[in-house]
């Protein structure tokens, strides 16, 4: 998690995306972003020495500060076929063709692939960064 | 020739030269700078004064006097205002005017001659050195006020290490005389512990040319040492990539005494709490705001053979019973989203692969510094276990109770035809049979009386069980007097044969709330328990009252003058099944027994007092 040292405008956002997309692509690094109001939270997932270095550079990122990890784990399948982003555009017609782009309320359910504790991890940075009420597709819910 | 050459050389010097003659100090020779200072114009033979408009009346005066007195004059940085070109306002330039007479016998060729050097640069920039030496006079003046109104002390040491500069505050603070040597005096002031530690950072600092930042003990005026921040910055000079060895370090020191007092409370305070709640075995954790976990105390690594970073900020609901473990995270992402408390009961995994009942509770602490979780998870294994087991003997035991009242109720039922059909034989046996034997009379009676009490007590049996199962009725508000008149009517021969009198007094406590059929056997049993046990030598006298007790509980009392009986404990008299007080009398032995339970289990309790041979009286607390 982390904090936007400025907030982030559609531009901003849409070139972030677009940058992460492309990056996360030729590393095969997939997952997904959440923002709002300047709250940052991020779940990345691949090849350990990718990630080790993806951290390193996500950590150094002059765009945001207060950088912290939650938890680190290896893990033996991937939980998010590609990479992708959730916000609340201020225009949000402009988003709804994009790939990889969600509404926060429209993240799909995760995965049964990820056990209930990491499921929970999500929900409740989720809830961190939107903040409650987001939970129409309430992954653990969705999981049972 | 010569002549020629000289004039060339005056005009083209960069200095105004001029002669100016007679009394009326007439233009003479005047070079190009001196014509350009004067404003142009200077025809030969005019006089100065009408023509250079720019001379000032002292400065012709000056002139007039050096003329006169024959004695050169030289004038420094001279202010004379420069016509700017094309009738620009006039700027004031500086020069250093020579007046220099020229000695002659004739009145017309005595003069001076006028020599003047431009110094506006030189002039101007003595004007900006004393305006700077102002300035820095003012900013001296102000920094010395704020230095020595600050509450801190600040300090100018040398790169020995020797005190430039200390403000008055240290004097204040010290209670040294304002003479005492700060070189000498301050290191005893530091107190013993401190002492080799801040000399040696002082010291090592300087050498390698940087600041400090450091605390420590300093003596109060009063005795007492007080911690305090020293911080010192080298003053730098030189260029960025190349700076100069520093010379002086200026600081300040700050009291921070308080502050460290506090934050050793604090740091003290958590060290107790944290272990506080590494002593206690339970599983305690805390989580932010957001419900992540951010600690875990000793047993919980005890128990789950996990490290607080393998549990991670969510590892918590991986110990539950994987059945369990969606509904506690659902709950959990609740409660942290409206701060409710969390509470659960949920079987935990220990090390070694068991699960125990767990109590996990988690309430939000909101103050200053936001919101945090603090949660507990209690073993509650055995205890749960054992409510386990005495829920299951609670259940068989109801249920072998249930069925006993059944069988009882079915036995007395079904044993009651047999009777029906006994006594209708020996009816009939005794009507066709003829007895010759005046015993076979007694024996016949006897009969009669055996079924009759076989009759009685397989009634009574059914009533007890038919009472039994009426215990679950619901309740409602009774008048106690239209009950006990039904109760009464049901009685009616058995009062006629007694010639009964009976009273009823309802008045101080008219309704109960009961259920219904429990009042109206709890009634009938004592009304016909008292004419039943009649003295035989008197008239039966038996009141009904109810009132209400000092705690303003209802209280029933049934009063005789009937036999009395013998009693063990008056305020807990046991009545068990089947107990008889007068054998001699009909009877199953079933009415207080009864009587008993319906009050009890509806949660009151029955108290007799009685006399052998003068009476009894039955006080029903209805309720406690």
């Amino acid at each position: 998690m982390s904090r936007a040292v400025r907030p982030l405008s559609d531009q901003d956002l849409q070139e972030l995306l677009a940058q992460c997309r492309r990056d996360n692509a030729r590393d095969n690094v997939t997952g997904i972003l959440f923002y709002s109001h300047g709250n940052i939270a991020q779940l990345i997932e691949g090849e350990p020495a990718v990630i080790e270095a993806l951290f390193q550079k996500i950590a150094r990122d002059g765009r945001h500060s207060h950088v912290h990890k939650l938890v680190e784990k290896s893990i033996k399948q991937r939980s998010f076929a590609d990479w992708s982003m959730a916000f609340h555009p201020l225009e949000s017609e402009a988003f709804h063709e994009l790939a990889g782009f969600f509404l926060p309320h429209q993240v799909p359910a995760m995965p049964g692939t990820l056990a209930i504790a990491d499921a929970m991890l999500v929900d409740l940075v989720r809830q961190a960064v939107f903040g409650p009420g987001i939970s129409s597709q309430d992954s653990v819910t969705a999981s049972v | 020739m010569r002549d020629q050459q000289l004039q060339d050389i005056l005009r083209h010097m960069p200095a105004g030269i001029a002669t100016l003659l007679g009394p009326e100090l007439r233009y003479g020779f005047v070079n190009a700078p001196m014509q350009a200072l004067l404003g142009g114009e200077t025809p030969e033979g005019q006089p100065f004064a009408e023509h250079a408009k720019v001379i000032p009346h002292d400065l012709l005066e000056v002139m007039r006097q050096v003329r006169q007195s024959g004695r050169p004059y030289v004038a420094k940085g001279y202010c004379l205002p420069l016509a700017g070109p094309a009738g620009d306002a006039p700027t004031p330039r500086y020069y250093d005017l020579a007046l220099e007479p020229i000695q002659s016998e004739n009145e017309e060729e005595r003069g001076l001659l006028l020599f003047a050097v431009d110094v506006t640069a030189q002039e101007e920039a003595r004007q900006r050195a004393h305006e700077l030496a102002l300035e820095t006079r003012r900013l001296d003046a102000r920094l010395r006020v704020l230095t020595e109104t600050a509450p801190q002390i600040t300090f100018t040491v040398d790169a020995d290490g020797r005190c430039e500069y200390v403000s008055p505050q240290w004097y204040y603070f010290t209670g040294q005389p304002p003479t005492a040597d700060l070189n000498a005096i301050w290191p005893l002031l530091i107190h013993p512990d401190d002492r080799l530690r801040v000399l040696y950072q002082s010291e090592a600092a300087r050498a390698a040319g940087t600041g400090w930042s450091y605390e420590y003990r300093l003596r109060r005026h009063d005795g007492q040492y007080r911690w305090l921040l020293s911080r010192a910055l080298p003053e730098l000079h030189g260029t960025h990539d190349k700076p100069d060895k520093p010379a002086y370090w200026h600081g300040a020191m700050t009291e921070v005494h308080d502050q460290r007092a506090l934050a050793d409370a604090l740091r003290r305070g958590e060290a107790e709490l944290r272990f506080l709640a590494d002593s206690i075995p339970q599983l305690i954790w805390t989580a932010t705001a957001e419900g992540l976990i951010d600690y875990y105390n000793q047993h919980t690594a005890e128990y789950t053979g996990l490290t607080g970073e393998e549990l991670g900020p969510t590892g918590w609901v991986g110990l539950l019973d994987p059945a369990e473990q969606a509904g506690a995270a659902r709950r959990w992402i609740h409660c942290v989203a409206t701060g409710e408390s969390y509470e659960g009961l949920f079987r935990m995994r220990r090390h070694d692969g068991q699960y125990r009942w767990h109590l996990i509770r988690a309430r939000q602490l909101t103050d200053e510094r936001g919101p945090c979780w603090f949660g507990a998870c209690t073993d509650v294994d055995d205890q749960h276990r054992l409510r386990e087991v005495l829920q299951t003997q609670y259940d068989e035991l109801a249920r072998t109770n249930r069925d006993l009242d059944t069988f009882v109720y079915a036995a007395s039922h079904d044993l009651k035809q047999p009777l029906h059909n006994l006594r209708g034989l020996f009816d009939e046996l005794r009507r066709t049979a003829s007895f010759d034997d005046p015993e076979q009379e007694v024996i016949l009676g006897m009969v009669d009386e055996a079924l009759q009490q076989l009759d009685t007590t397989l009634h009574d049996l059914a009533a007890t069980v038919q009472a039994q199962r009426q215990l679950t009725a619901p309740t409602e508000p009774i008048q106690l007097a239209g009950v006990t008149e039904e109760v009464l009517l049901g009685l009616r021969t058995q009062i006629q044969e007694a010639q009964a009198n009976i009273i009823l007094e309802f008045e101080a406590a008219p309704t109960l709330v009961y259920g219904r059929a429990n009042l109206r056997s709890v009634l009938h049993n004592l009304l016909s328990n008292a004419l039943k046990f009649a003295h035989p030598e008197r008239v039966p006298h038996i009141t009904v009252a109810s009132h209400l007790s000092p705690v303003g509980q209802p209280v029933l009392m049934v009063q005789d003058n009937g036999l009395g009986m013998r009693l063990k404990d008056a305020s807990d008299p046991a009545f068990q099944l089947f107990e008889r007080q007068h054998p001699q009398l009909a009877g199953a032995g079933v009415g207080l027994y009864l009587l008993q339970r319906i009050i009890s289990s509806r949660g009151g309790h029955l108290e007799v007092t009685s006399t052998l041979g003068e009476g009894t009286a039955f006080t029903v607390y209805w309720f406690e």
